[in-house]
């Protein structure tokens, strides 16, 4: 009975979050063309020899994803903060750092998943090879996934304070995630075998899910009392 | 003590040691601030205190 | 077991402010003294009385504050983590008030770790960065410092500030085995050269005494400008109690 009533309460958050979400058009737009340009400044000022591209391409690719999310950190926690619906929140009975899970998932689906299927233009972009292209999107899935929890963390942090005060807080704990990413598809593009890289980046969701679900609850309890 | 003595004034660093004074003058420069600033803003508050606030 | 309870009884009235305020006014000055002649003892004898190295000349005293401060900026993050769960779990305030001033001293450690490596490594190597896994890691500590700096002076209110940057640092201090295992890795991937100069082979002990004689001065250097730091803030804070105000006045 209970477990009904918590996967109902999940499923309504979501549904609100992405329900809000798709009503102003910007909120999925705007990291999605972010993402788009960023992309694309990077051959207009370095150069469009296809060698040189093939070679940044993956990187490229993750810090554009990078800076995207980081972009759209501020939103997650700030509108809800404003009007109230955060002290709702907290003051209904199901455990905080669920809420949270499910506020981010709904959040990776709108800045996240849109920047998976951009990349399929990236790997255009860059002329990366299309052995490249799954590796490329698996490790863009995971780390944009972990890179929500930790935007989050950063926004909920910093609630209030502003979008770069936020960026520097995430950045530095983001660094094995664009490591790792960039580790499985520079691995694929050698035609290594990439998938302990992947394995190590899974462990690091499931590892850091959990602990940043409770760290961003205290976070959101800080800034709320 | 001699040998100390007799050991200072024998002391021949080559030309890279430059790069160590660099280092050591930041060093204490770094030091500088950190005392300086906290006793600076101490002094400021305890001025304020005294003067009643009338600034505020 | 008087001594032991004396220490506890000592310990319980560091919580105070007005105690912990008058006690550092009364002893930061032997302290500073002391520290000032063991810092000057221990700094004489690695930068002018060790012996030469017969591989880096005399380059390599750059040692004798580059690693003193990198241990620093470490142990100093974790004191920081310890200090911001108790100030979060209990919400002892001076554990705040300590996180908040030990934070600018070891971002200072690490710029100096970072600095002089960088100066180390232009005479040695012939560049003035290497993105080695030490430097690095060391760099991205920095920016975590920067970050808990940046949070707590972005709020107004103290305590609130003050939690916010315990609950940084203790995440920081999570991720920092993980940002150092993938860093390391990333390098191994990358270049085909390590530099490892702290890996150096074993040091004489003609070289290792005044390292370590550096590393204690300096972690009395950090407890030092730690008491400063703690006596503004404390000022700071309690600016309008009347504690604060017949103490000013007694002066």
């Amino acid at each position: 009975m209970k477990n009904s009533t918590l996967n109902s309460l999940l499923y309504l958050v979501l549904k609100r979050d992405l329900v809000l979400s798709f009503r102003r058009t910007s909120t999925y737009l705007t990291p999605l063309a972010f993402f788009l340009v960023v992309l694309t400044f990077f051959p207009l000022a370095l150069g469009t020899d296809s060698n040189f591209l093939q070679r940044i391409g993956p990187g490229v690719l993750w810090i554009s994803a990078l800076l995207s999310s980081l972009l759209a950190v501020e939103g997650i926690f700030n509108d809800d903060y404003k009007d109230g619906t955060l002290d709702q929140m907290f003051l209904s009975n199901q455990p905080a750092f669920l809420l949270i899970i499910a506020k981010v998932f709904s959040h990776w689906l709108i800045t996240g998943a849109p920047i998976l299927l951009a990349s399929i233009i990236g790997v255009i972009f860059f002329f990366l090879p299309s052995s490249a292209v799954f590796p490329l999107l698996l490790s863009l899935t995971l780390g944009t996934l972990i890179l929500s929890f930790f935007s989050a963390f950063g926004g909920a942090i910093s609630l209030g304070k502003g979008a770069i005060l936020s960026a520097i807080i995430v950045l530095p704990f983001s660094v094995p995630i664009l490591l790792l990413g960039t580790s499985v598809t520079n691995a694929a593009l050698n035609g290594d075998d990439y998938s302990g890289f992947l394995f190590f980046l899974g462990a690091l969701f499931v590892l850091v899910m959990p602990f940043i679900s409770l760290a961003t609850a205290e976070a959101l309890r800080i800034n709320n009392d | 003590m001699s040998d100390l003595i007799s050991h200072i004034s024998r002391i021949n660093m080559d030309d890279n040691y430059s790069y160590v004074i660099a280092v050591f003058i930041i060093f204490c420069f770094l030091i500088l601030i950190n005392v300086l600033i906290p006793y600076l803003k101490l002094k400021k508050v305890i001025k304020n205190n005294k003067q009643g606030y009338l600034e505020d | 077991m008087t001594s032991f309870s004396a220490i506890k009884k000592w310990l319980i009235s560091m919580g105070s402010t007005p105690f912990l305020y008058k006690w550092i006014s009364r002893f930061l000055p032997i302290l500073m003294t002391i520290c000032f002649i063991f810092l000057s003892i221990s700094l004489f004898w690695g930068l002018l009385l060790a012996p030469t190295d017969y591989k880096q000349g005399d380059v390599y005293r750059i040692i004798f504050m580059h690693v003193p401060s990198s241990i620093l900026s470490q142990s100093i993050f974790i004191f920081m983590s310890i200090v911001g769960g108790i100030c979060l779990i209990w919400r002892a305030k001076v554990a705040g008030m300590l996180l908040r001033c030990s934070a600018p001293i070891g971002a200072s450690f690490t710029f100096l770790a970072l600095v002089s490596g960088a100066i180390w490594g232009k005479p040695t190597w012939g560049t003035w960065w290497v993105w080695d896994a030490r430097l690095t890691s060391t760099l991205i500590l920095f920016f975590i410092y920067i970050a808990i700096i940046g949070i707590y002076s972005s709020v107004d209110e103290k305590q609130k500030g003050d939690r916010s940057a315990a609950l940084l640092s203790l995440v920081g201090v999570v991720m920092i085995p993980i940002i150092k295992k993938s860093v390391d890795w990333w390098q191994t991937l990358h270049q085909p050269s390590t530099f490892s100069f702290t890996k150096s082979p074993s040091m004489p002990p003609d070289m290792y005494l005044p390292l370590l004689a550096c590393v204690l001065s300096f972690y009395f250097l950090f407890v030092v400008l730690l008491l400063l730091r703690l006596r503004t803030e404390i000022a700071l804070r309690e600016d309008r109690k009347n504690w604060f105000k017949r103490e000013v006045l007694k002066k």
